[in-house]
């Protein structure tokens, strides 16, 4: 407890107060292909960093993420769980045609792990339509409304946090952004109340027309519009040059939204972007892991 | 005269906010047949051992400090 005397002219107030105890710095990990994880976290590890989180992925809420969760923990790393819906649309889950697969969900979370676990459902799920209000799974508001279906099904579990992991396009400078309306359309104020946080996966492009930092920066500073927001996460992160890699890491870990959560790096070939050791970009990671604060 | 005093301890920085309606001063000085008013604020003390509060705006009436 603290206590500050405010004095003006010959009269006096005292405010206490207590400083909350600042958030941990985000954590810092990694996906990869599970065949190549133990290669990929020896070669990123190597020179005495230790990764702290590892995104894994599932195309369906009926495969049982207990044995990737568990592997996860035994490592000490915090899993990141992303499940795509199988054969189920948004408003379908909306419905409750998948209440019963989530309740097993998060009974396996709950068994795999008394430590939390991360669960993303349908991450980066806009597909770029005109208006940006369709992805894979349905309209923005079906998005919105599998959320509110799912969440209170999965938080049951006690040790399960909800996230969602957005297009990170959706914040770039570049005419394509995303409005704070349209935004609010897959993220209204109700469902950003429920979540336990918010992520997007940034990548700094060839041209670097868009940097992974710009994107992470204007989340930022949606997020502190539109307010309710808890923390905020990088689900995926990579580029081309080192500091495509640094730029992104330095700013997560001194803007305040971001503590508490987490930054993954993509370690895995898509599209254009590469495995670090096939851009070069190893070495660089290895020294932001080494010297990332415990 | 009212003050009031505070504190957003969630914020970050966090932001201490100062109300008072008896800052501003207005004296007026006759001498001879020449009259001129002088104006001024009181200002504000602030004390806290634990940390320093720095002043970031003030329009005479509301003082806004922040601190680490």
């Amino acid at each position: 407890m603290s206590r500050v005397t405010v004095t003006v002219g010959g009269e006096t107030v005292t405010v206490d107060y207590t400083r909350p105890a600042a958030a941990a710095l985000p954590l810092l990990g990694m996906s990869a292909p599970a065949e190549l994880w133990d290669t990929r976290k020896a070669q990123v590890e190597a020179t005495g960093g230790r990764l702290q989180a590892r995104r894994i992925f599932f195309k369906s809420l009926t495969v049982n993420p207990t044995t990737m969760i568990r592997a996860a923990r035994a490592e000490g790393l915090l899993p990141v769980v992303s499940f795509k819906l199988g054969s189920h649309s948004w408003g379908q889950v909306a419905a409750g045609a998948a209440d019963a697969e989530l309740t097993t969900l998060a009974g396996r979370c709950r068994a795999a792990s008394p430590e939390r676990v991360v669960v993303i459902l349908h991450h980066e799920p806009d597909q770029q339509s005109t208006p940006p209000d369709v992805g894979e799974g349905g309209t923005a508001a079906d998005f919105a409304a599998m959320y509110r279906r799912a969440v209170p099904i999965l938080k049951a579990a006690g040790n399960v946090a909800v996230w969602t992991c957005m297009n990170g396009w959706w914040w770039t400078n570049q005419a394509r952004k995303l409005t704070d309306a349209q935004i609010n359309v897959w993220l209204p104020p109700d469902v950003r109340g429920m979540l336990d946080g918010i992520s997007a996966d940034f990548y700094t492009d060839q041209g670097e027309t868009e940097t992974s930092v710009m994107k992470a920066r204007n989340m930022a500073a949606w997020a502190r519009r539109v307010g309710g927001v808890k923390v905020l996460g990088v689900g995926e992160f990579n580029g081309f040059r080192p500091t495509d890699l640094t730029d992104l890491t330095d700013f997560v870990q001194t803007d305040p939204l971001y503590r508490g959560g987490w930054a993954l790096v993509w370690n895995s070939t898509r599209t254009t972007y590469k495995p670090l050791d096939e851009t070069g970009l190893l070495d660089d990671f290895q020294e932001i892991l080494r010297t990332w604060p415990a | 005269m009212a003050l009031s005093a505070t504190i957003d301890a969630t914020a970050s920085p966090m932001t201490l906010t100062v109300v008072s309606d008896a800052r501003h001063v207005e004296v007026e000085v006759r001498t001879g047949g020449e009259t001129i008013a002088a104006t001024g604020a009181r200002p504000v003390f602030v004390v806290d051992a634990d940390r320093e509060w720095t002043l970031v705006d003030d329009d005479g009436a509301t003082a806004v400090y922040t601190a680490p």
